[in-house]
C-alpha cells in the first residue's frame, strides 16, 4: 500500500471511529466516571499527611489502653464501694482511716482518734 | 545488489526510529514528571486531579475502545471500567512510561477481554446455550448521510476481518496516530513486530476494500 493510500485509509478510519464513538459514548462521560469513583469511595476524601498518620497510628493504641485501665479502675472502685458500709471509700480503706459519718463529723472527740 | 535494496529501507526506518526516540525522550521525561505529580495527588484522594486525568485521556481511550469493539453500548461501560481500574492501579504507576501509555494499555486489555466474551457468547449461541446475542450492544442509529453510513459499514467490516493483534496495531497507528515506537511500547512488542503487523493488516484491508470498490471511493474523496 502506498503512503498516499495509507493516508486516505487512515483519515477514513479515523473519521469512522470518531462517528462511532459519538454514537457509543453517552454525553458527560467524565462527570459520570468521577461520580462513579466517588461512589466507590476512591476520590473526594483527602488523605492526611503521612506524619500525622504516623502520630495517629501511635496514639490510637495508647488511647485504647488508657480507656481500658480507666474502665477497670472504675469497676474496681464500684465493687469496693459496694462492699464497704457507710461513707467508707476505697482510698480511706487503703489508708486505714476510720469510718466517717455525718454524726462523727459533729463529734468533738472525733479528732482524738 | 538485491540484498542492499532490501536492507536500505530497513536501515532508514531504524535510523528514523532512533531519531524519533531521541527527540521524544526529553518531552516524555517532562510528561512523566507531570504525570507523576498528578498521580500522587490522585492517590492522596484528590478528586480534581482525577478529573484532570479523565478529561485528558477520555477521548483517546474511547477512540481506542471504539476502534476495537465497533459501535456498541459496551464501549461506554468499558471506558468507565478502564478509568476506575486505572484509579485502582495508580499506586503501581512508577512513571517508567507515560500515563497515556499506561491507560491505553489498560483500554486495549479491557477491550480484548470484551472481544473474547463476545466470542464465547457467539459460541454458546451457536450451541443454543445463549440467547439474544449482543442485545446490550445496540446503539442509536447514525444521523449521517446514507453514503457516509455505507462507507462506515464497509470500513468497519474490513477492520473486523483483521485478527485482534493486527486490528490493535491499526487502531493505535492509523486511528489513534501513535508512532511505531509508541505503539511498540504500549503493546510491549518489538518495533519490527509493529511494522510487520501493520504491513499485513494494511495489505488485508486493501484486499477487502479493493474487492468491494471502497478503496476507489476513498481515493476519489
Amino acid at each position: 500500500m502506498t503512503q498516499k493510500n495509507e493516508r486516505h485509509l487512515s483519515s477514513a478510519l479515523r473519521a469512522m471511529v470518531e462517528r462511532e464513538r459519538h454514537r457509543s459514548v453517552a454525553p458527560m462521560a467524565t462527570d459520570r466516571i468521577v461520580r462513579l469513583a466517588r461512589g466507590h469511595g476512591l476520590v473526594g476524601q483527602e488523605r492526611t499527611d503521612p506524619f500525622v498518620e504516623g502520630i495517629l497510628g501511635w496514639a490510637r493504641p495508647v488511647v485504647a489502653i488508657c480507656l481500658t485501665i480507666l474502665v477497670l479502675l472504675v469497676a474496681y472502685n464500684v465493687r469496693l464501694s459496694n462492699e464497704l458500709p457507710g461513707m467508707d471509700t476505697p482510698t480511706a480503706r487503703v489508708l486505714g482511716l476510720p469510718s466517717a459519718t455525718v454524726a462523727l463529723a459533729f463529734d468533738p472527740d472525733f479528732e482524738e482518734h | 545488489m538485491a540484498s542492499a535494496a532490501v536492507i536500505a529501507p530497513v536501515r532508514t526506518a531504524a535510523l528514523r526510529a532512533v531519531g524519533a526516540q531521541r527527540g521524544s525522550v526529553a518531552a516524555e521525561r517532562a510528561g512523566s514528571r507531570d504525570d507523576s505529580a498528578l498521580v500522587e495527588q490522585v492517590v492522596r484522594g484528590d478528586e480534581h486531579a482525577f478529573r484532570r486525568i479523565v478529561d485528558g485521556h477520555i477521548d483517546a481511550v474511547s477512540r481506542t475502545v471504539t476502534g476495537l469493539l465497533g459501535p456498541s453500548a459496551e464501549v461506554d461501560d468499558v471506558v468507565q471500567d478502564v478509568f476506575i481500574k486505572l484509579h485502582a492501579n495508580l499506586a503501581t504507576f512508577r512513571g517508567d512510561a507515560t500515563l497515556r501509555t499506561f491507560v491505553t494499555r489498560m483500554a486495549i486489555n479491557r477491550s480484548l477481554d470484551v472481544l473474547r466474551q463476545r466470542k464465547r457468547r457467539r459460541w454458546m449461541q451457536s450451541w443454543g446455550l445463549g440467547s439474544e446475542l449482543d442485545a446490550a450492544g445496540a446503539v442509536a442509529p447514525a444521523h449521517t448521510p446514507l453514503e457516509q453510513q455505507d462507507l462506515d459499514e464497509r470500513l468497519r467490516k474490513a477492520l473486523d476481518t483483521l485478527p485482534e493483534k493486527q486490528r490493535t496495531v491499526v487502531v493505535l497507528r492509523l486511528v489513534e496516530g501513535l508512532s511505531t515506537e509508541e505503539t511498540a511500547q504500549v503493546l510491549d512488542i518489538k518495533y519490527g513486530t509493529v511494522l510487520s503487523r501493520l504491513k499485513r493488516a494494511t495489505d488485508q484491508l486493501r484486499a477487502v476494500l479493493s474487492a468491494n470498490g471502497t478503496l476507489e471511493m476513498l481515493e476519489d474523496k
